[in-house]
């Protein structure tokens, strides 16, 4: 009993010790149950009781009630935040909104985050949007406010709980509120050409001559987006019976005397991306790209899309001089891959 | 005694340690990496289902990755049943294709893997494992080319999915498409084409006078030719009358020698066709025009006679786009050759591409 004593005098000792600061003054404060709180200057803000900090709960299916009388000064428990997946399009990560459920601006929320279940061996979200184990407190806006924020780094095809708790000042968190849950995908890569074979009307002296329109499809969930390629086994239209080469060219077919050429238009998408044409594939008229070899890009998209359309057309132009034959050919491949 | 029982409890405590650590790494959620690879791509440059494949590889390291060496798993792949095939012996290159394309064009990318990386593959994980490389570069986008890494693409058509690591970063999940067919085949006919034009019809001696002290010469017509015939061109004269004939007189300075080069001699009678050489220009086009040898011109009176026979005077051996040869008549007459106005004679020119 006498030691109980001298310690709470100890304490006392301290506070009247801390109250006279020169850069600070306590305005208030209060030793017992239920006691006042809160105290404010213009430098400090001081929440403090001393006295009953019984740790018992009470918890039932949609509530839980915790003893003591700091409870009654706590912040409100947030609600389950907003998750998406992008409509089925996040494959590693997920966007998060937290809901601040009515707290003051100034609150910091923590976000927690479990794989299974809710709370089952969770992680928390970092500042980065990584996963860590320490929780990892920011205000609504650096959360990214009603954008939210994206959670990085998470597996495919998995569905994760998330929940969060609030703070303000040093002594007030939360318990983690009720969880949402949402999964992320898995990554995606479509792509298809149409038709397989093009052929050019006959190619007159002097005159460019256009394909028919070729037919892309691209959708990827990829983060970056993706790119679609082109190439030529030929490098131009081969005539293996007269051993001749309508070279691929970059430029305008109508200053050259001969030439051949690719050219992409009508890049679109039916969300995310854009889709676009990339140079020397994206001018219009008669100007076109050279295809070579390797893998040149055609179309990219820097985000991911769905329903990536785009054309591709043929150009050539023949001279009086190019050796007459009907077997001139290219084949040319078409490749796509998202950029994850 | 007491000793011991000191060790077995340490022993015990450090079990029960380990315990505690692998119960905690087989829980351990499906998130705890904190580093990741970003803009990972594969690409395959055959995307057709069965097909053989090169892989280009690409992935910019995280603000920390400084590790080395990484792999490629193909999700199902096994090598048989048709599910992919990786090959064994695989080669890690900077370049794609035959004209050694280096990745950075294609990709973006702004180095290469660091090192000497070799790479195997083993086909019945469908893992491509990447060794000896260096330590990676931070913040840094990487691409290599696997040049011979997939035997077969899975028989299927459909999307599959792979994992990409490199260096420290948690692997990266990809996915591509297996298509049934990536390729574009165009067709081009160019028809062919020749042209003939000659400028003028009518070719008179100049003077129009023949006299026995001289040779005399047309002033000469011009054939242009046109054709794309890979092949060339062949340009053909006949005669009507084989010489220079007078219906007044129903004379005949004939032809001489056709088909065989022949000089005319002044107050000998005669009559030549010839094609000098200063007359005849290629244009463009990739053949070479020249007349033959029988009707090659020397000079004033050289040449070769026509007949009622398509005699081939000229040719060439390619295209040609503004191809000329000058045709001259050269005669000559004697004393006893009949004097009349009306010597004439009709000369035909034929032409044609070898396509």
């Amino acid at each position: 009993m006498k030691s109980a004593v001298l310690a709470l005098g100890l304490v006392t000792a301290i506070f009247a010790a801390f109250s006279s600061s020169p850069s600070y003054q306590l305005n208030s404060y209060g030793i017992g149950p239920g006691g006042s709180s809160n105290s404010t200057s213009t430098t400090y803000h001081l929440q403090a009781t001393v006295g009953e900090q019984a740790n018992g709960s009470t918890a039932g299916s949609t509530k839980t009630a915790n003893n003591g009388s700091v409870q009654t000064e706590q912040l409100n428990v947030p609600p389950a935040p907003t998750l998406s997946n992008g409509s089925n399009t996040y494959y590693n990560k997920l966007n998060v909104i937290v809901s601040t459920g009515g707290n003051p601006s100034d609150t910091a929320f923590a976000i927690r985050v479990a794989t299974g279940s809710c709370n089952n061996s969770p992680l928390y979200v970092q500042a980065s949007g990584t996963l860590g184990a320490s929780p990892v407190y920011q205000t609504y806006s650096s959360w990214g406010s009603g954008s939210g924020s994206y959670m990085t780094g998470l597996a495919v095809s998995t569905t994760y709980y998330v929940n969060v708790a609030a703070k303000q000042g040093l002594f007030t968190n939360t318990e983690f509120g009720a969880c949402a849950s949402a999964a992320t995908v898995s990554p995606s890569t479509t792509f298809s050409i149409s038709p397989n074979t093009i052929t050019l009307s006959n190619l007159l002296p002097g005159s460019v001559i256009t394909s028919s329109n070729l037919s892309i499809n691209f959708a990827t969930n990829g983060n970056s987006g993706g790119t679609v390629y082109v190439s030529g086994a030929n490098s131009g239209l081969l005539s293996n019976h007269v051993s001749h080469t309508i070279a691929a060219i970059t430029g305008n077919l109508t200053l050259q005397t001969e030439g051949f050429g690719v050219q992409a238009t009508g890049a679109t998408e039916t969300s995310g991306g854009p889709l676009t044409t990339v140079s020397p594939y994206s001018s219009s008229g008669s100007t076109v790209g050279a295809e070579t070899t390797a893998p040149s890009t055609i179309l990219t998209s820097t985000t991911p899309l769905v329903g990536g359309f785009a054309n591709a057309n043929f150009q050539a132009k023949a001279s009086v001089t190019t050796p007459a034959s009907n077997d001139y050919q290219e084949v040319l491949t078409f490749i796509a891959a998202g950029n994850f | 005694m007491k000793k011991l029982k000191q060790t077995n409890k340490k022993i015990q405590i450090i079990l029960a340690l380990l315990v505690l650590v692998a119960a905690n790494m087989a829980f351990l959620p499906k998130v705890f990496a904190t580093t990741y690879l970003t803009k990972t791509s594969l690409i395959f440059t055959n995307m057709n289902s069965g097909g053989a494949s090169s892989l280009i590889v690409e992935f910019t390291t995280s603000a920390s990755n400084t590790g080395t060496n990484g792999q490629i798993v193909f999700s199902g792949w096994t090598g048989s049943a048709g599910t992919g095939t990786v090959a064994t012996s695989q080669a890690v290159a900077n370049t794609f294709g035959p004209g050694s394309t280096d990745c950075e064009t294609i990709t973006g990318a702004t180095a290469h893997l660091p090192g000497s990386p070799t790479a195997a593959g083993t086909a019945g994980t469908g893992t491509i494992a990447i060794t000896d490389a260096t330590a990676l570069a931070i913040s840094t986008s990487y691409c290599y080319v696997l040049t011979s890494a997939i035997t077969a693409n899975p028989t299927s058509t459909g999307q599959g999915t792979a994992t990409v690591t490199a260096g420290a970063d948690a692997a990266s999940n990809v996915a591509f498409d297996i298509i049934s067919n990536d390729q574009v085949v165009v067709n081009a006919t160019v028809p062919p084409s020749y042209t003939l034009a000659l400028s003028g019809n009518t070719d008179n001696f100049s003077p129009l006078a023949l006299s026995t002290g001289s040779i005399g010469s047309t002033t000469g017509i011009t054939a242009t030719v046109n054709t794309n015939a890979q092949n060339g061109w062949y340009l053909w004269g006949l005669d009507a009358n084989t010489g220079l004939k007078s219906t007044t007189q129903s004379y005949t300075v004939a032809s001489k020698t056709p088909g065989s080069n022949a000089t005319l001699t002044a107050g000998t009678e005669g009559y030549v066709t010839g094609l000098p050489a200063a007359g005849i220009t290629q244009g463009s086009g990739a053949g070479t025009t020249s007349a033959i040898t029988a009707y090659a011109s020397s000079g004033s009176g050289n040449g070769s006679g026509l007949d009622t026979a398509e005699r081939q005077i000229a040719k060439s051996t390619g295209t040609a786009n503004g191809a000329i040869v000058t045709i001259k008549e050269y005669a000559a007459i004697s004393g006893v050759t009949p004097a009349a106005l009306d010597y004439s004679d009709t000369i035909t020119l034929v032409g044609a591409g070898s396509f």
